[in-house]
């Protein structure tokens, strides 16, 4: 394995690993109340962790063997995706038209990339 | 040269090994968590400064009560308290056997607190302790602490047997259960009947005459808005229940006020002592009349008499003897605006919700009258009270008051299992004291109660509240089938 694709890899794990430990974690504060945020702020670390996950997971697709990954790959950024667009909604302070047109232009750019996602042929 | 280093081959298991290592610190990030929130030696400590940035120590309230301080000018962040009481909840992190709750304070023209627990929902049943008293504080006053458990203060010069002397004149109680003295009386075939509008939750102090205890009270309930309230009534001996029972009133949804309805007392083979009759009840609930065979009975150190809109066409006035020297009193509704008379003290309610105080500054020993001609008035006393002054005794000393210290009483010395205060320099105290707690409590409200903090302008400011939830430690298995029930637990409230 070439030092550039073991960067590719271990990032990606880096940010998986992050990304189960926070969901994780706020599954276990969901089942049970005041377990984890007394401790750790997990929306102050969910932002940034879904903003470089989608980034870096979305861009670095490249072509797979399988229809099976492919489809994985693809489902699985669009979930995070849009959990993401999900938390944007809470920050944002009422429906005006800045707030529309952002969240707009976000789901405009997930679907074009899920389009040419779709449209990679498979190796 | 970029080109070479980014096609350098790297050895796959060190890959892997990096890979794995995130998932690893996740992994363990995870069970920290868990080890912080279920603590394995059971001791879970959480601390605030009332600034309400903590998700289980919320700061005082009601708000209007005190003052958040943010620290740009005191220098200090915490909270001010102005008026008295104030509460503040503590949410629970789990089942726990006790809460230690340690708290960073100072005083500003207050010099007594009192600190405790509210044990119910409707907040009546109050478990309070001595916090601090700034007379008990100084030198000249001595701590005791006996074999029998007896615990109190003695003043200087004074021998430590004071404190269980049955003489109760120059001993004065705080909040510390005390035994009563052994009386008997004659039993009476003439029973005497008192006309009284008392309103809401009363304790009567009663001597057993031969064994038997004849009492009864004739209730009304004025509630307009419900079928029918409860009236519990606990007769106690030295804090020990001897009876109870639970009467349901008639309520007041067809006839206007509710109809009265008697709760007669009636207890044969006693032994002598004097007995509490507790009555338990709302606002709503008047005690109209009291019958009695029992020669010697009183009441307080709480007395409310009531209105008698709908009852009545004539005031019912508040005219009785008593022993206390200090008494607040409070009205709730304009037609309570009038003098009050305690001996040769006085004191005029002008306003309703506001507290006044009226302290008697006298040397007289005897029993003097209390009159509040309009009646429709609160008083919570040190002492107690009695509507003929030959059915008055004395059940126990009386209750320690911010003012019973000052004055020229006599006081020598005080029944309580107050601890003295840590001091921790530029007039900072530090107050501890553990709180039993049920495991299935999920929050915990406190009351801190500064008495007359607001007639002298008074402030009680806390900067730092920590509280040290208990249990038993735990091994490895119990802390795993802990974690298990919890979760089950957590389904079942989210399924």
């Amino acid at each position: 394995m070439t030092i550039f694709q073991a960067i590719i890899f271990v990032v990606k794990s880096l940010l998986s690993a992050a990304l189960t430990t926070l969901l994780g974690l706020l599954a276990l504060e969901w089942i049970l109340p005041k377990s984890v945020l007394p401790f750790i702020d997990i929306f102050a670390w969910l932002l940034p962790v879904l903003v470089i996950w989608v980034l870096v997971y979305g861009l670095t697709y490249g072509l797979v063997k399988s229809r099976i990954i492919k489809y994985l790959h693809i489902v699985s950024v669009l979930l995070v995706a849009l959990a993401l667009l999900g938390l944007l909604t809470l920050y944002l302070d009422n429906y005006n038209i800045k707030s529309l047109l952002l969240m707009g232009v976000a789901s405009v750019i997930i679907g074009v990339w899920l389009y040419l996602n779709m449209a990679t042929k498979i190796e | 040269m970029i080109d070479k280093i980014l096609e350098y081959q790297i050895p796959k298991w060190l890959v892997v090994i990096l890979c794995v290592l995130p998932w690893l610190l996740g992994a363990s990030i995870f069970i920290w968590i868990l080890f912080l929130r279920f603590p394995l030696d059971g001791v879970f400590t959480v601390e605030n400064n009332l600034t309400g940035n903590n998700a289980f120590i919320f700061p005082f309230l009601p708000a209007e009560r005190t003052v958040l301080l943010d620290g740009r000018e005191e220098g200090w962040k915490g909270q001010r308290l102005l008026d008295d009481p104030v509460y503040m909840n503590v949410m629970t992190p789990g089942p726990y056997e006790s809460a230690e709750v340690e708290m960073d304070f100072r005083v500003l023209r207050q010099p007594l607190l009192e600190f405790g627990l509210v044990k119910d929902s409707a907040g009546k049943q109050l478990e309070m302790h001595p916090w601090y008293s700034e007379v008990l504080e100084q030198e000249s006053w001595k701590a005791v602490s006996d074999k029998g458990g007896i615990k109190g203060y003695v003043s200087q010069g004074i021998p430590e047997s004071r404190l269980t002397s049955d003489d109760t004149r120059g001993l004065a109680v705080w909040l510390a259960s005390t035994t009563s003295p052994i009386m008997s009386d004659a039993w009476s075939d003439q029973r005497t009947v008192s006309a009284l509008s008392l309103r809401g939750a009363h304790d009567f102090w009663v001597i057993s005459a031969d064994g038997k205890i004849y009492f009864k009270l004739v209730i009304q309930d004025v509630n307009r808005n419900r079928s029918g309230g409860v009236v519990a009534v606990q007769v106690l001996l030295n804090d020990v229940l001897v009876s109870q029972d639970a009467i349901g009133t008639s309520g007041s949804r067809d006839v206007g006020y509710g109809a009265l309805t008697p709760v007669t007392i009636d207890l044969k083979d006693l032994s002598p002592g004097v007995y509490r009759i507790k009555v338990v009840a709302d606002d709503d609930i008047f005690i109209r009349r009291v019958e009695t065979n029992n020669r010697r009975w009183v009441v307080g150190p709480r007395l409310v008499i009531g209105d008698v809109v709908g009852y009545a066409t004539t005031t019912q006035s508040l005219q009785a003897w008593t022993n206390a020297r200090h008494i607040v009193v409070e009205t709730f509704h304009k037609e309570g605006f009038q003098e009050i008379s305690l001996g040769t003290a006085k004191g005029i309610i002008r306003r309703t919700h506001t507290p006044v105080r009226i302290d008697r500054m006298d040397e007289v020993v005897e029993l003097v009258k209390i009159n509040a001609p309009r009646g429709d008035v609160r008083v919570i006393a040190d002492g107690y009270f009695g509507f003929d002054q030959g059915a008055f005794f004395e059940p126990q000393p009386r209750r320690l008051t911010a003012s019973t210290l000052d004055s020229r009483e006599g006081i020598e010395a005080v029944l309580t299992g107050y601890q003295r205060v840590e001091a921790l320099g530029d007039g900072w105290m530090r107050a501890k004291y553990s709180f039993p707690i049920s495991l299935d409590a999920g929050s915990l409200r406190f009351v801190l109660s500064a008495p007359g903090i607001a007639s002298r302008a008074g402030a009680v400011d806390v900067k730092r509240v920590s509280v040290t939830f208990r249990r038993a430690p735990m091994d490895l298995q119990s802390w795993w089938e802990l974690l298990i029930q919890e979760a089950k637990m957590a389904w079942r409230r989210i399924r």
